[in-house]
């Protein structure tokens, strides 16, 4: 890969000709793990290396004499590479921790399904032993055949004669459809479904699979697609692409070239939505079904990105060692390593771009939400990267891509936003940032006592809270639904009818499942405007125990209100007020606003507003 | 140009590895040596490349491949997954712990 080509992935000039070198780079990898693979199991699974893998390797190969290109596209399905690295690793010829649900024959035995879907596709005459889990077996790109079995896991076998194609278990056998499957649905055979949409002349078309075993690996659970959900697939990809190939063509071609395969994935909570790619299935992404167009069109940008980056490394290094620092990145609630900053870095850039551009399209209310978007992608992005610039574990080849990244994003910057798209995406950052802050940041124990101390005697700080040194602690994932108020400061920008429809009903239930989450007293006066009642609310909180999420909101609200001092500590340093504050709770319940009005120093006028509520 | 003068020098390669037996193939790979190790493939003269092209061999010719040469590439891949930490592997919006 030439400097220029590094260059114009680092800045999302993504053209036909990189997509195909970096598809090539992923082909050359499924076939360097093939025969890894090949070899390994000789190694040290002879029995089943002669009785399944040389078969189906040999299956393959004959098909390949027939068509070329069809063996081709089956070998560099996302599925098969994460098979691949799957069996490397329970070979132990790979690094990684594998599941071990099934037995390794069974799991060595893919090639031959892969085989057969193969010799399906081409019309070559076969019989193959094939494994069969939970009664069932999914030829990639044709469909899952579910003759039932007496196991678990068994043995069954697939052939393609005179009479056509079948799988048998020991319980029955079940005919393989031939011609075009995805219009098959029968009792024991379904076809994977296949969604496209065509716009702008530039057409789409992705595998929906949530039966493949070796496509569960995104780290959430997949979710089952029924007719409905099928619909519903179908709607949000024509939504989504209308908008990507009509205003993004660039961006449209890259992900219709490098996106082959969704994997639906469940919400953990609603309107929690998910998704996630993962290095080994290269071509497939998992996400849950998005809100809407918009936000189907996002995932879809998001995501390629980090499969065009993930891509890149396999071809070469942009980061070194040192990357395991814990650090804050503005896309997740946990504690992430540094050297994970420029896969989300550059998805989240990706993201940016896309607003940048969508945000001069539609209604008043879409050109808010995309100015807001656009505003929290400048936000997350710009710091993340010059942290990445400096934290030293960038290779050379690294540095000139962040280079070329922090150049674009810093002409970004200079464009103009509306001011309520700035305030609006500043406020869920704030919240956002002091959430993660007072959950994951340790103040060190000396600088705070030295606070104490001072406090109980009266002077003035023994040093600003900036000073004060800090640890990042790696915590327990918040739990799923996440926080109601971020949602909701979201929701007023993503969907303002619907969160006025929420104020109107002071925050009880619209009527839309997704609004049916527990929603603080405080943090619904917040919403409502009702910044008073807000702040009451959240110093009932801090007063009645240790309360990181009251502290954040309190951050929120004195954004509006000020103090600018109180404002300014809790917004940067919430983590010291709140430690501060429960070190001195053996010497009474100290004002919240006190304390931070305390910290904040002498130079602070009391009383000073920032902002009028 | 320097796009152009890949293209050619890949397609060049290409045709050789087409046109291959199994000892044409190991004397491309053995006379482009990478540096420090005389069995890998010359890396791209711009940037360092992990991945030798494969794209054009059959499964035949990649049966064909020296086991010392598979076990080689391999290894280089595997190590610089090693060197990865599981977020490097699976990139998402959620906390794979939730």
């Amino acid at each position: 890969m030439s400097a220029v080509d590094l260059r114009a992935v680092a800045v999302g000039e993504i053209d036909a000709i990189v997509i195909s070198r970096l598809k090539a780079a992923k082909f050359s990898r499924h076939q360097l793990l093939l025969a890894a693979l090949m070899r390994a199991a000789a190694r040290s699974a002879a029995a089943v290396h002669a009785a399944t893998l040389v078969p189906a390797y040999r299956l393959l190969a004959a098909v390949q004499m027939r068509d070329e290109r069809l063996v081709r596209g089956l070998l560099a399905l996302p599925q098969v590479g994460s098979w691949a690295v799957h069996c490397l690793s329970r070979l132990n010829a790979f690094p990684g921790e594998p599941e071990r649900v099934s037995p390794l024959g069974a799991d060595l035995g893919q090639l031959a399904v892969v085989a057969c879907a193969a010799a399906l596709r081409a019309g070559h005459p076969f019989d193959l032993d094939i494994p069969l889990r939970q009664g069932a077996v999914t030829f990639p790109t044709l469909g899952t055949a579910r003759p039932g079995t007496r196991a678990e896991w068994e043995w069954g076998r697939a052939c393609l004669d005179g009479r056509g194609g079948r799988v048998s278990s020991s319980v029955s056998t079940v005919p393989i459809p031939s011609g075009e499957p995805a219009s098959r649905v029968s009792g024991r055979w379904s076809a994977i479904p296949r969604l496209s949409a065509v716009s702008a002349g530039l057409a789409v078309r992705f595998w929906l699979d949530d039966q493949d075993p070796y496509l569960d690996r995104f780290g959430l659970p997949r979710a089952v697609v029924d007719s409905d959900g099928l619909l519903a697939w179908q709607d949000r990809l024509a939504g989504s692409w209308s908008i990507l190939a009509r205003r993004h063509r660039r961006l449209a071609a890259a992900i219709a070239k490098v996106i082959g395969t969704l994997v639906p994935l469940a919400e953990p909570h609603p309107a929690q939505p998910v998704s996630s790619t993962t290095a080994a299935a290269f071509g497939a992404i998992g996400l849950s079904l998005p809100a809407d167009a918009l936000a189907m069109a996002e995932v879809l940008v998001h995501e390629c990105h980090h499969s065009i980056l993930d891509a890149v490394t396999d071809l070469m290094p942009l980061t070194g060692p040192g990357g395991d620092r814990l650090t804050y990145a503005p896309w997740r609630d946990d504690a992430r390593p540094v050297g994970a900053l420029l896969q989300g870095t550059y998805a989240q850039f990706g993201v940016t771009g896309f607003w940048r551009r969508q945000r001069r399209t539609g209604s008043a209310r879409a050109r808010l939400r995309g100015d807001t978007e656009f505003a929290r992608g400048l936000n997350a992005v710009v710091p993340t990267a010059a942290e990445l610039g400096g934290s030293g574990i960038l290779t050379e080849a690294g540095q000139e891509f962040v280079g070329a990244l922090q150049a674009r994003t810093a002409s970004w910057q200079a464009e103009p936003l509306p001011a309520a798209a700035r305030e609006l995406a500043a406020e869920s950052e704030l919240d956002h940032r002091a959430r993660w802050r007072l959950r994951h940041l340790r103040p060190d124990p000396r600088d705070m006592r030295s606070l104490v101390c001072a406090w109980l005697a009266d002077d003035q700080p023994a040093m600003p809270p900036t000073a004060v040194g800090v640890s990042v602690e790696r915590r327990p994932a918040p739990p799923a639904g996440g926080s109601a108020r971020s949602y909701l400061l979201m929701l007023r920008y993503q969907d303002p009818e619907r969160f006025q429809r929420w104020v109107r009903h002071d925050g009880s239930p619209s009527g839309d499942e997704r609004d049916h989450r527990q929603v603080d007293v405080a943090d619904r006066a917040l919403l409502c405007g009702n910044h008073a009642a807000a702040a009451e609310g959240y110093l009932r909180r801090i007063a009645a125990g240790a309360d990181g999420e009251a502290w954040a909101g309190l951050a929120v609200v004195r954004q509006r209100t000020g103090p600018a001092g109180v404002a300014a500590v809790l917004a940067e340093r919430p983590e010291v007020a709140a430690d501060l504050h429960e070190r001195l709770r053996l010497h009474g319940t100290p004002d919240p606003d006190r304390l931070a009005a305390w910290l904040a120093g002498p130079g602070e006028p009391p009383g000073q507003e920032t902002r009028a509520s | 140009m320097r796009v152009m003068a890949q293209a050619k020098a890949c397609a060049g390669k290409i045709l050789a590895i087409k046109h291959s037996s199994r000892r044409v193939l190991r004397r491309i790979i053995t006379e482009n040596p990478a540096e420090g190790d005389s069995r890998m493939p010359r890396p791209d003269p711009d940037h360092e490349t992990r991945l030798p092209d494969l794209t054009e061999l059959s499964l035949d010719q990649l049966a064909a491949l020296d086991d010392s040469v598979v076990a080689n590439m391999i290894r280089v891949l595997a190590d610089s997954r090693r060197d990865c930490a599981d977020y490097q592997e699976t990139f998402s919006n959620f906390d794979a712990a939730s």
